[in-house]
């Protein structure tokens, strides 16, 4: 990916997608600075890289009256005090993008401005997890009313001491009783001839995020996103997205 | 949105203007080569495109010109006059932010200004007019 100019960045949190209302979206991340510095230094600071942290931030045009909009996401994600998934994509959302990942507590929340003004929201999480850099395994963009499978994603193998971190946005649901059972599968071979569930996303029967993580070791390095679609007449859009840290 | 059937939408809604005494104001979309006052059409505008992310919001800022005889023009003034208002049945603001969706071709706008209250020359005809500065946002086509 080269230089570009910002366009089509997209910001996913819980089951909406704020990419249409949002005019900045930005990742500060960070490791702790811890100083070990002695007498056998050699005469320089050393050290050591502590804690992550990373901020996330969304900012844009403020719209209310349904939960797919920034007001209704950002006020419930706020006064629920839980973390909530966020995805953030440098250049869209289609499969295999580049994703930035975590569990975040929404933090602060600003909204309304001068008279006369484009009504703005900012608002602004921290992170709860650590935050992979990952890719899109599922675009936003495409229903789903039967069970199946995604495209593999050769994501790489997990570490011991690292985990494959899974996020799940689902953004839209209907249908009667509808239900989406999401799952995190892994293989060694492209073609999942013997794929292996890793995690298991609670059934989602209504709009709402998830993010749940696999403990390494794995082996296998090729992974998907696979779901089970229950119900009468029943649609599900979704975004998913996959890393390891 | 789409800046044509924004424009068309806009010069209908200050169109209805009622003034005093009642003249039709007559609405274009284009700027006319020639005119039948009183008579409303934008001069100018620019769209901001990107507001948002993904093709979200764009942003139009649109200059629409109002033109009143001169054939009296003390007359023509005192016509003028009743659409600069910022309220009331001949006011111009009033007439296009009854509906500020446009009827669902915009998501908001806003008469921001009034401005150049001056003498304007179509063709080689003379006229009293002023323009009203309009911002409009909507999703991106």
């Amino acid at each position: 990916m080269g230089k570009l100019i910002l366009l089509d960045a997209r910001l996913f949190v819980a089951g909406a997608d704020l990419s249409g209302a949002s005019n900045k979206i930005e990742v500060e991340a960070s490791v702790e600075d811890k100083e070990t510095t002695n007498y056998r230094s050699g005469g320089a600071v050393e050290r050591l890289g502590g804690l992550f942290e990373a901020e996330l931030t969304g900012a844009g045009q403020w719209e209310a009256g349904d939960p797919s909009l920034v007001d209704d996401n950002q006020w419930a994600t706020l006064m629920s005090r839980a973390v909530a998934p966020w995805t953030l994509c440098p250049t869209d959302a289609t499969v295999g993008a580049l994703a930035y990942l975590t569990a975040a507590l929404e933090s602060e929340y600003k909204l309304l401005d001068e008279v006369g003004e484009v009504a703005p929201w900012e608002g602004s999480a921290k992170s709860s997890w650590p935050m992979p850099r990952g890719q899109i395994a599922h675009p936003p963009g495409t229903a789903r009313t039967t069970s199946g499978s995604g495209t593999a994603l050769q994501v790489g193998t997990v570490p011991a001491g690292k985990h494959m971190y899974a996020a799940l946005h689902v953004l839209s649901a209907s249908g009667t009783t509808p239900s989406l059972t999401a799952r995190v599968e892994s293989d060694d071979a492209v073609g999942f001839p013997s794929a292996t569930t890793r995690a298991t996303f609670t059934a989602a029967t209504a709009r709402g995020g998830q993010i749940l993580r696999v403990a390494g070791p794995v082996t296998d390095d090729w992974w998907r996103f696979a779901w089970t679609i229950s119900g009468t007449t029943p649609s599900f859009l979704f975004a998913a997205a996959l890393g390891i840290a | 949105m789409d800046y044509v059937e924004v424009m068309q939408r806009l010069t209908a809604a200050a169109a209805t203007v009622v003034s005093t005494p009642a003249q039709t104001m007559t609405p274009h979309d284009w700027v006319p080569a020639s005119v039948e006052c009183p008579c409303i059409y934008p001069s100018d505008a620019r769209i901001d495109f990107d507001q948002t992310y993904g093709r979200g919001n764009d942003l139009i800022v649109a200059t629409l010109q109002l033109l009143c005889s001169r054939a009296d023009d003390r007359e023509g003034q005192r016509m003028l006059n009743g659409y600069l208002r910022g309220s009331g049945a001949a006011s111009v603001k009033a007439a296009i932010e009854a509906d500020k969706t446009l009827a669902g071709a915009c998501d908001s706008l806003h008469v921001a200004a009034m401005t150049g209250i001056r003498a304007y020359e179509i063709g080689k005809v003379w006229y009293v007019g002023a323009e009203w500065t309009v911002r409009i946002i909507g999703t991106g086509s």
